[in-house]
């Protein structure tokens, strides 16, 4: 086993915990440990809205820590590190979200996180008078599904999904419109990653993965897992081929409008970020696809993996304002907000 | 504590023992495409199950998988817990308060085919069922042919440990694993073993007196 750096870490079993308390303290305004331990809104959405849940494992922070606020999720049932939590916990976090108008159950596509949901979901059906229930299940990286494209895992590019749907399901709408937005808005997606260095796992110190000095891997996925490496020349090289495989996904034709986001995977500085989203932002206009928004920064991490996650969101009309509606995560859109 | 119950406690005990025995070995192999900490957060379920096996009011046989199962869901988390979580829960739930051939034979099969259904691998996938399904049919065999629990326990563990071997030239086709690797690896699989090394440790408990724990 290869090690991974030493890290900034007190007992290594109470990683988690450590990590929610200094999320929580520092943004007493915006999130909670409610009574579950879990993290929810500070002040809880209104009565009659549908809540938006997410359970995930921990260690790909901001998400989902960050991402829960007003204009976003409401619920995050956090995991152990790269884990799906246990299904009790999920269900306990579905029924504390409930505000009388259903739960939306959002779930990155992957074999725990799937499983603890359809589990969840059975406790939920056997309790009496418990909360409507839906279970969205979604995946957008391209890197890791080559063969089935119906089965994309979840990634960073997802973000797209937490910002417009948590938008959407704020101004309103019912349990099942929710849940046709957020499948809908994960299939406009497609993410794919690139990674100079693997990050490594802060319990164990395993490397998640290997690559050879001067190899990028392309399309490992949120857990840096992957096999697929090639020389590495430059972003101006680089970018382009990945522009290709998202276009060709997502068969977008020289007409379309996409967002772009470039995702920090954890150690990149935003001088690389920068230059990696002006390489993706001039291939898209080369090929006449017209950019309406760009982020770029930290939103979903592999540790201090250092690569990047380029994700691009087939959008119109309707998507661009939830994208640009008011947000307030502890991490993500603190400035977005209009 | 039923007589039942006592019996099946002190075999999630030698389990424990036994994964504990091999920790490294399964760090090892869980790194070789994994995170390394498959062998680690199988103990902490393994330890949580133990506590509160030690703390419950005379469990039944039943109890035993109950409490063994919500543990490992609880404390393992993670696919491999809520899988191994689901294999005690659904086997606790086909048998009555009893230790015997058949009983052991019912929780390796119900737990086996709650797993194959949840976790949709197959054998030849290269997971914890290219051990499961084995060591499930080795127990049904000799628990037929009117072996005793030693028998049905000891055959179950070496068909685990046959198709836990196996595995080392399997590509996966299941979990993160299957998009990690495109190729064997020539190790087996870190779940594989496990769930040998907990079989194992049934086994070993049958050779132990009832006096070494």
């Amino acid at each position: 086993m290869i090690s991974g750096r030493i890290k900034f870490v007190n007992d290594p079993a109470r990683i988690v915990e450590e990590m929610l308390d200094g999320w929580v303290m520092a943004n007493p305004d915006i999130i909670t440990r409610n009574a579950d331990g879990h993290i929810a809104r500070t002040t809880p959405k209104a009565q009659g809205n549908v809540a938006l849940v997410i359970g995930n494992g921990t260690g790909h922070e901001p998400a989902m820590v960050g991402l829960i606020g007003p204009g976003l999720m409401d619920v995050n049932v956090p995991g152990p590190v790269f884990a799906a939590p246990s299904a009790n916990e999920i269900a306990k976090g579905i029924r504390a979200a409930d505000r009388g108008a259903g739960v939306l159950l959002c779930v990155s596509n992957h074999e725990g996180d799937v499983l603890a949901a359809e589990l969840a979901a059975e406790i939920i059906g056997e309790v009496v008078s418990g909360p409507d229930l839906k279970i969205a299940i979604l995946g957008e990286d391209v890197g890791v599904s080559v063969s089935q494209r119906s089965d994309r895992r979840g990634g960073a590019g997802l973000l797209f999904v937490w910002k417009m749907l948590g938008a959407f399901a704020e101004r309103g709408h019912s349990l099942d419109d929710c849940t046709r937005q957020a499948v809908d808005i994960a299939s406009r997606i497609a993410s794919i990653s690139a990674t100079l260095t693997p990050g490594s796992h802060p319990i164990s110190g395993a490397q998640l993965a290997e690559i050879p000095e001067g190899h990028v891997l392309i399309g490992s996925g949120i857990h840096g897992e992957g096999s697929v490496t090639q020389e590495f020349v430059s972003v101006d090289d680089l970018v382009p081929k990945l522009i290709d495989e998202l276009l060709g996904e997502l068969g977008i034709a020289s007409t379309r409008r996409v967002a772009l986001m470039v995702n920090n995977a954890g150690s990149l500085t935003d001088m690389e970020l920068a230059i990696i989203s002006r390489s993706a932002q001039l291939e898209l206009e080369r090929r006449l696809v017209t950019v309406e928004r760009t982020w770029f920064g930290t939103y979903a991490t592999t540790q201090e993996s250092a690569g990047f996650v380029l994700a691009i969101c087939d959008v119109n009309d309707e998507l661009l304002d939830l994208y640009d509606a008011p947000a307030y995560g502890a991490s993500c859109f603190t400035g977005v907000a209009s | 504590m039923s007589e039942a119950g006592s019996n099946w406690a002190r075999l999630v005990n030698f389990a424990s023992f036994s994964v504990l025995e091999h920790i490294e070995e399964l760090t090892a192999l869980d790194s070789v495409i994994g995170d390394g900490d498959h062998g680690v957060n199988l103990q902490v379920g393994l330890e949580a199950a133990l506590a509160n096996l030690g703390v419950a009011d005379s469990p039944s046989a039943p109890d035993v998988f109950r409490i063994t199962g919500t543990a490992l869901q609880e404390s393992m988390a993670g696919t491999a817990g809520l899988l191994l979580g689901r294999f005690f829960t659904v086997a606790g739930q086909a048998i009555e308060d009893r230790f015997d051939a058949v009983t052991i034979a019912t929780v390796l099969r119900t737990g086996t085919d709650e797993m194959i259904t949840r976790g949709k691998a197959q054998v030849g996938d290269r997971s914890m069922i290219d051990a499961l399904e084995p060591a499930a049919q080795a127990a049904g065999t000799v628990s037929a042919g009117g072996g005793n629990p030693i028998e049905v326990l000891r055959a179950a563990a070496e068909a685990a440990r046959i198709g836990a071997e196996r595995t080392s030239e399997m590509v996966p086709r299941v979990g993160r694993a299957s998009r990690a690797s495109s190729e064997p690896t020539g190790r087996p699989d870190a779940g594989a073993m496990s769930v040998t090394l907990m079989l194992e440790g049934w086994a070993e408990a049958m050779n132990r007196s009832e006096s070494d724990v």
